[in-house]
């Protein structure tokens, strides 16, 4: 919980570039952040978003890390190239974005990998925004193994079949059946992708399918409300946010 | 507005709907534009934005405008209303 340590706590962090094994095979990226010490700390994967892999997401990675988790954000663009995270972003939008599976395989990979490590307890979650959202929820249904996801404002997960293309053929909500761990679910009540509908009509797939699942809708917060780096920050929903996250990771991850 | 709200939402543009509008006003107040120009700043703007994001987002934009009488259209370029805004 933020601002939940004492002032005479050891404290340590590594965070670095760290290769791992993704979808089909290929090495990819991921940025991988962690406690120093021996653990066992619980891992969190994170999926960034459309503005690319970019500060915002190493900067989140860190704050997790500084929470105690392992924090690894695998970059899902790699494949299309290097340069500024915004210039690759700009290539994924020009290319329809990335495949679901791809982001599949590269989630697959960052699991295995965090649970190759001996100062991890053998639990991971995962967190996406916008994008990285419908990832999250996309992941956590199409992979296996995963304790605990997290969507916040994930746009697309509901889609009409006009939206689905090769790279997305199935919009992720077809897939709610398959969910395989507790779902948290951030929304702001003025998004309109997802709108508020699309949330409710989530919830109510969820809900059919008996799963375990908590969402948060904030008024007054649109789409991208923790991105402190907009004008679409809104701090006191986003805090609130972060402490429900911080919540739940904890009582399924650490416990 | 709603439309462009989702246009901006729906792509994690780094617009609110304000600053898109505004952004477009600030190019059409150096003048007549079309919406390539249009296009092009708003990619200027957010840079993780390719071409048709930001074609998307600049119709959306203009289109507001024109409605809520800030803009007009006329042929292939856009002018703001008002004082020396343009030709009508």
């Amino acid at each position: 919980m933020w601002n939940q340590f004492r002032t005479d706590e050891y404290e340590g962090m590594l965070a670095e570039t760290v290769s791992v094994t993704g979808y089909n095979g290929d090495l990819i990226h991921t940025y991988f952040s962690r406690p120093l010490g021996k653990g066992p700390f619980p891992g969190i994967i994170l999926v960034a978003h459309l503005p690319g892999w970019d500060e915002f997401y190493r900067e989140t990675s860190r704050r997790f890390a500084q929470h105690g988790y392992l924090a690894i954000c695998p970059d899902i663009y790699c494949r299309l190239g290097h340069g500024l995270p915004e210039e690759i972003a700009a290539l994924a939008r020009s290319a329809g974005g990335v495949s679901d599976a791809s982001v599949v395989g590269d989630c697959r990979g960052a699991m295995k990998y965090l649970r190759t490590l001996p100062y991890c307890n053998g639990k991971v979650g995962i967190i996406g925004t916008c994008s990285g959202g419908r990832h999250s929820f996309l992941v956590a249904c199409r992979l296996a193994g995963l304790d605990a996801a997290v969507d916040c404002w994930g746009g697309r997960v509901v889609a009409p079949k006009e939206e689905l293309t090769a790279a997305q053929p199935i919009a992720p909500i077809d897939y709610t059946k398959d969910l395989s761990c507790p779902l948290l679910g951030i929304f702001g009540n003025d998004d309109q992708s997802p709108s508020p509908e699309q949330v409710n009509r989530l919830e109510e797939e969820i809900k059919r399918h008996g799963k375990s699942y908590r969402f948060y809708r904030y008024d007054g917060a649109g789409h991208g409300f923790w991105y402190y780096h907009t004008d679409r920050y809104r701090p006191q929903q986003a805090m609130d946010a972060w402490q429900k996250v911080f919540q739940f990771f904890g009582e399924h991850l650490k416990r | 507005m709603k439309t462009l709200q989702f246009l901006i939402d729906n792509i994690c543009a780094d617009f609110t709907v304000n600053s898109l509008l505004g952004l477009v006003m600030a190019c059409l107040a150096r003048g007549p534009s079309t919406m390539s120009d249009i296009t092009q700043t708003i990619m200027q703007k957010d840079r993780s934005l390719d071409a048709r994001c930001a074609e998307g987002l600049a119709t959306g934009a203009v289109q507001a405008l024109s409605e809520s009488g800030a803009v007009n259209v006329v042929g292939s370029l856009v002018y703001a209303t008002g004082p020396a805004a343009g030709p009508l």
